[in-house]
């Protein structure tokens, strides 16, 4: 076993037994988030931003926008693109090089939750049909991992797309220093991922019950209460209805955390 | 690269952003502001913002590289993609490599590597925005958080660079100025005998030039180490006896 | 007198560690807090890895299982050596003694006892002697307060066992935030007596 792996295997059972026993180590109960913080607008130079604080974890979300061609089977839709970086800044463990699998597996797990909600509204993005569209390149950049990226790193797309602006076009040519119309968006899908412990299940959890957890399971659920992404992580099982209970919490959840944080 | 259409200079000798030839951009600087690095700082330094984050000295990866005699120092410069105007490709450019090999450099003067044979002090800095100096905020940054990881040092390292405009030698070039300008010059000292830890060049200087862009910038570099020495002293309050 | 002191910042007192000389004169090389007490004085760095010395009782996890003893993780960029004819496995938890450090800062360990299950605390090594206090002061009184067994290495390694986990981890937490404030083991008192402040 390796070093930080040797950490968490001595202290995976107390924090396993405070779980059960409905204490968490933190004090939070079964389906509360640690303290929430977004600050949108945060990168002057991105077209939109968000650094989110989710407990200690920290993530910041760029998004930036360019213009390219458009896909042959949507020929009058832009594109979206979504690139998470785990660098080694964020945690003891992270190395530098290209994305890992949990890299790549968050990256994947927030486009979705943009993709499939309909956020973007991305036949609005489309400048000439057939040959011309606009790009929105997400960037999920993590600077301290302290448990649950998925929800931080969902939450802070969600509000940097909804406050990012397009800049101007003047031909082929984009202004950067010109930004104009917001980003055409609808929806606002935000992710809650709740981890298993033996049968319990709890809402965002730490670094300590992630690295003890047996699964986990990440719900992305939009303002009207549909389902638009869902990844199940780890080697635990889910019963029918569990999973039912869980997706009825994550939307109450998630529709507290829409209000405090995404302004209409 | 020069453009004769746009004036760095007004007839008043004031820069486009308004500040006087000598004049820095407005800095602030916070440190321990990260969970699970060793030591941080936060840094912003006109329209860059920094971030910098320390670990070790710890195990060396992989063992072959560690040194019996001294701690190993790595240095990582990285650009956020929506750090730039156009979105940078994630991964180490030939550019961000280069300044990671004289910053890291500039910092093996002062760290004590003897102390820590064999492990490995690892600094990475991130730009989360850019506007011309980045690698002078992200070695200045870098080295507080150096600090705050409780790693001995000789002295902290202060960077600040100087460079040419409208014929004239400036302080802090701001984007523009880089872009347009005649000359850049980043330095580093350690401010505690003002010796230059790093220095690049490009441009056009005289032997006069020189002279005048040495003292520009170390003396804007003793200015931003008041702001090191703040940020770190006000950090913890320690009630006197 | 106390004062926060940077790398490089001249010393005026005399004090041996954690400082340098340069032409006859003293400076600070760590981020720390400067005692000073009639012309001599001491610098408590504020963060550091801990830094093994003989005589040291460690808190240590074992890494490797080898015949005649094991690799324990202490908490530094080395293991230590534990010679032992104890029965480890991988992942146990033992407090012991460092018995010898070489040149290159490897550890031996000895007094090993192996340490039943329990909860596992780190915090930075340089905040030990404040959580242990003058004469083990302020873990013993933490100990009566709570009902619980507190071991602490001073490698950063805290365990606790039995009595209020939430309480002993709550007063340490205190403590790291509040290092150099003075009156804290009437603070701690108070916090652990359930006085709000």
């Amino acid at each position: 076993m390796d070093h930080e792996d040797i950490i968490w295997e001595v202290k995976k059972e107390g924090i396993r037994n405070a779980v059960l026993a409905g204490k968490r180590m933190d004090g939070r109960a079964q389906y509360e988030y640690r303290p929430v913080e977004v600050k949108t607008d945060y990168i002057k130079r991105a077209e939109g931003s968000a650094l989110v604080k989710l407990g200690k974890t920290q993530v910041l979300v760029g998004v930036k926008m360019d213009i390219g061609t458009p896909y042959p089977d949507t020929p009058n839709h832009g594109n979206l693109i979504t690139n998470a970086e785990m660098g080694p800044i964020a945690a003891p463990v992270f190395t530098p090089g290209p994305p890992d699998e949990n890299a790549i597996e968050l990256a994947r797990v927030v486009d979705r939750g943009i993709r499939e909600s309909g956020m973007i509204d991305t036949e609005k993005l489309c400048i000439t049909e057939g040959e011309l569209v606009w790009n929105v390149l997400v960037d999920v950049h993590v600077l301290d991992y302290d448990g649950n990226l998925f929800d931080a790193a969902s939450l802070g797309a969600t509000a940097a797309l909804h406050t990012a602006k397009i800049p101007k076009l003047e031909g082929e040519r984009v202004i950067y220093s010109e930004r104009k119309d917001p980003l055409p968006v609808k929806w606002a899908p935000i992710a809650a991922t709740f981890v298993r412990i033996d049968r319990t299940d709890v809402l965002d959890p730490s670094l300590g019950e992630e690295k003890s957890m047996d699964g986990r399971l990440t719900l992305i659920t939009r303002d009207d209460g549909a389902l638009c992404a869902a990844q199940k992580g780890g080697p635990c099982a889910y019963k029918k209805e569990e999973i039912e209970k869980l997706f009825d919490i994550a939307v109450e959840k998630t529709n507290e955390l829409r209000k405090k944080v995404i302004k209409k | 690269m020069k453009n004769p259409d746009i004036k760095l200079l007004d007839n008043k000798g004031k820069r486009l952003d308004g500040r006087g030839l000598k004049e820095l951009r407005p800095i602030t600087i916070k440190a321990g502001v990260l969970d699970r690095a060793d030591g941080s700082c936060y840094l912003e330094w006109g329209g860059n913002k920094i971030i910098a984050g320390v670990y070790g000295p710890r195990e060396v990866i992989p063992k072959h590289l560690a040194d019996p005699l001294k701690a190993r120092l790595v240095y990582r410069y990285n650009l956020a993609p929506f750090s730039v105007d156009e979105r940078a490709r994630p991964g180490p450019s030939r550019r961000s490599i280069e300044i990671s090999k004289v910053s890291r450099e500039a910092l093996e003067k002062t760290v004590m590597l003897e102390e820590f044979p064999k492990t490995q002090i690892d600094v990475y800095v991130e730009v989360l925005e850019a506007e011309a100096g980045t690698r002078c905020a992200a070695l200045t940054a870098a080295s507080v958080a150096l600090a705050d990881a409780g790693i001995p040092m000789k002295d902290l390292v202060t960077a600040c660079a100087a460079g040419k405009i409208g014929g004239k030698i400036a302080l802090d070039l701001a984007k523009e100025e880089d872009n347009y300008g005649e000359a850049d010059f980043p330095i580093a000292i350690l401010p505690r005998t003002r010796e230059v830890v790093l220095m690049q060049m490009d441009g056009n200087f005289t032997r006069e030039e020189l002279d005048e862009a040495l003292e520009t910038a170390i003396s804007g570099a003793m200015q931003v180490y008041e702001l090191q020495k703040k940020a770190l002293k006000e950090k913890y309050s320690v009630e006197g006896e | 007198m106390k004062k926060i002191v940077i790398p490089g910042e001249e010393i005026k007192s005399r004090v041996r560690e954690h400082t340098y000389e340069d032409k006859g004169k003293t400076y600070s090389a760590v981020y720390g807090v400067l005692i000073e007490n009639e012309g001599k004085g001491k610098i408590v760095p504020l963060k550091g890895h801990y830094l093994p010395r003989k005589g040291d009782t460690i808190i240590g996890i074992v890494e490797d299982v080898k015949y005649g003893g094991c690799m324990v993780d202490i908490n530094t960029a080395e293991s230590a050596y534990l010679h032992t004819e104890r029965p480890y496995k991988e992942a146990d938890v033992l407090v012991a003694e460092v018995m010898d450090i070489n040149e290159l800062k490897e550890a031996k360990l000895s007094r090993d006892r192996k340490l039943p299950k329990g909860t596992l605390l780190e915090v930075d090594s340089v905040k030990v002697p404040r959580i242990i206090g003058k004469n083990n002061s302020m873990i013993n009184m933490i100990q009566e307060l709570t009902g619980s067994e507190v071991i602490v290495g001073r490698n950063g390694r805290i365990w606790i066992h039995g009595g209020d986990i939430t309480k002993v981890m709550d007063a340490i937490n205190t403590i790291i935030e509040k290092t150099h404030v003075s009156g804290l083991t009437e603070k701690i008192k108070k916090q652990l007596e359930g006085e709000s402040e």
